[in-house]
């Protein structure tokens, strides 16, 4: 017979689902008694629930939400039309015919004013379409304002932190007015970069970022600058944030690279 | 964070309850508030892209089929969707252990390097960004081998015998540690700015 007291001990690690089966077993039954337990528990799961916080951050990857409604949406199947189905022997589906001319109702001149719904209504779909393309549009442009907002409340959470350090990267020939400083906290092991008046992206690329450890180097993460040149890019990290010994950027196609193919417009030791 | 006073946004246990209607809509309101914590936390676990990618989606999924389930008076959803999550990254780490596998913290030719955030709620996200430095200043106070203790047990969902053969500690040391370690954890956070959140 396991005493209150012990009883008692065990909600901690159970609150954690760190107990053994056997006295897994014990604390489940004495909860079901024990309002006393049942509250500690309550509480000592609530501080659970805090340590899953303690998780050092990271973005969404792209396509999560879509993946999301394709998941939960019932299968989609193409069904053959039920008359359709019925009137093909055997099941088979007929096959429609092509008609190169039009119907003689169609031809007749009180027509005219058919014609003309149909045309028009032809241009307000076209007009619709428009209006879509330009609506998705607003939205990508949408969700890289939230990116960066994102981006920025982390940062400015990083830049408050009595734990981050910040380095700064001295720019190349190839972008002189460039200020880049990559802060690192070792405390969440993250760290984010932050560039000011960096040149312009041309067409179809991005900036990326390396880091590198001991002359070997890896992809960090890539980012996009605004019309000002200024950009924010939360780095990937493999290891250890000071494990680093030195960082920089380089000019690279849309998806990045595995390895840099410009030369650097900002680097640094760490 | 459950609640919008002002009216602005619905809180979570109205978008749960519009969840279990059927209401998509309102799964991706959840999504874009907590995709950014579900994912850290499956990333921190299983510490690998893919497997915390499929993890999110699992995690929603379950919430968009048990949200008729969902009973507010048990907890906030979001404890709820953390613990969600934590029990599936538990289940694919021991599915892992049975079967080891190498992890993949970063492929150079992924697409997905430079991922576009879905999170819409900025506030929230600063508020989740001042959770997370606070329970880690937290955590940073307690005494090392506690802090240990706590996060194999929590991230990577190891019981106290496992986590005494792991460290080579004997199990009644390690059973102080989890207690004396959770317990610690609680005053600190009651003292910080989280303690207003917690009752």
């Amino acid at each position: 017979m396991i005493s209150h007291a012990d009883l008692r001990e065990m909600i901690a690690p159970y609150a954690l689902g760190a107990l053994d089966p056997p006295d897994l077993a014990a604390v489940e039954e004495h909860l079901n008694d024990c309002a006393f337990c049942a509250n500690l528990a309550r509480e000592a799961g609530e501080v659970g629930h805090y340590l899953s916080y303690a998780a050092p951050y990271r973005a969404v990857p792209e396509g999560g939400l879509a993946r999301l409604m394709a998941s939960i949406r019932p299968s989609s199947f193409t069904a053959v039309p039920r008359v359709v189905a019925a009137l093909a022997p055997s099941g088979e589906v007929p096959k429609r015919r092509f008609r190169p001319r039009l119907p003689a109702w169609l031809r007749s001149p009180s027509a005219v004013p058919l014609a003309a719904s149909l045309l028009l209504m032809l241009g307000l779909t076209g007009w619709n379409a428009e209006l879509m393309r330009e609506l998705h549009g607003e939205r990508d442009e949408m969700n890289l304002l939230h990116q960066r907002l994102g981006e920025q409340s982390h940062l400015l959470v990083m830049v408050t932190s009595h734990t981050a350090v910040t380095r700064p990267l001295e720019s190349t020939a190839l972008a002189p007015s460039a200020q880049v400083r990559l802060i690192m906290d070792g405390d969440t092991n993250s760290a984010m970069l932050m560039a000011n008046r960096l040149p312009p992206l041309p067409p179809g690329r991005v900036y990326q970022v390396w880091l590198g450890r001991q002359g070997a180097r890896m992809p960090a993460g890539r980012f996009m600058v605004d019309q000002q040149g200024d950009g924010e890019c939360n780095l990937e990290l493999d290891d250890s944030v000071h494990s680093y010994d030195s960082a920089w950027i380089t000019l690279e196609p849309m998806k990045g690279t595995p390895t840099p193919n410009s030369p650097g417009v900002a680097k640094g030791t760490l | 964070m459950t609640t919008a006073a002002d009216g602005a946004q619905p809180a979570d246990e109205e978008l749960v309850r519009l969840v279990a209607q059927g209401d998509s809509d309102a799964l991706a309101q959840l999504f874009k508030r907590y995709a950014g914590a579900v994912y850290s936390l499956a990333y921190r676990m299983l510490n690998d892209r893919e497997g915390a990618e499929e993890l999110l989606n699992e995690a929603f999924v379950r919430v968009w089929r048990q949200a008729p389930s969902y009973d507010v008076r048990r907890g906030k959803f979001s404890t709820w969707l953390m613990s969600v999550t934590r029990n599936l990254s538990i289940d694919e780490l021991r599915s892992r252990r049975a079967r080891p596998q190498r992890s993949d913290p970063l492929t150079p030719d992924d697409p997905d390097l430079d991922p576009v955030d879905e999170r819409v709620d900025v506030e929230r996200d600063v508020w989740q960004a001042e959770q997370r430095r606070l329970i880690r200043q937290a955590l940073r106070e307690l005494p090392a081998a506690q802090r240990q203790a706590l996060e194999l047990a929590y991230f990577e969902g190891l019981t106290q015998s496992e986590i005494a053969q792991r460290l080579g500690d004997p199990l009644g040391t390690t059973k102080t540690r989890v207690r004396l370690g959770l317990q610690k954890l609680r005053d600190l956070l009651l003292t910080s700015d989280l303690g207003a959140e917690m009752s």
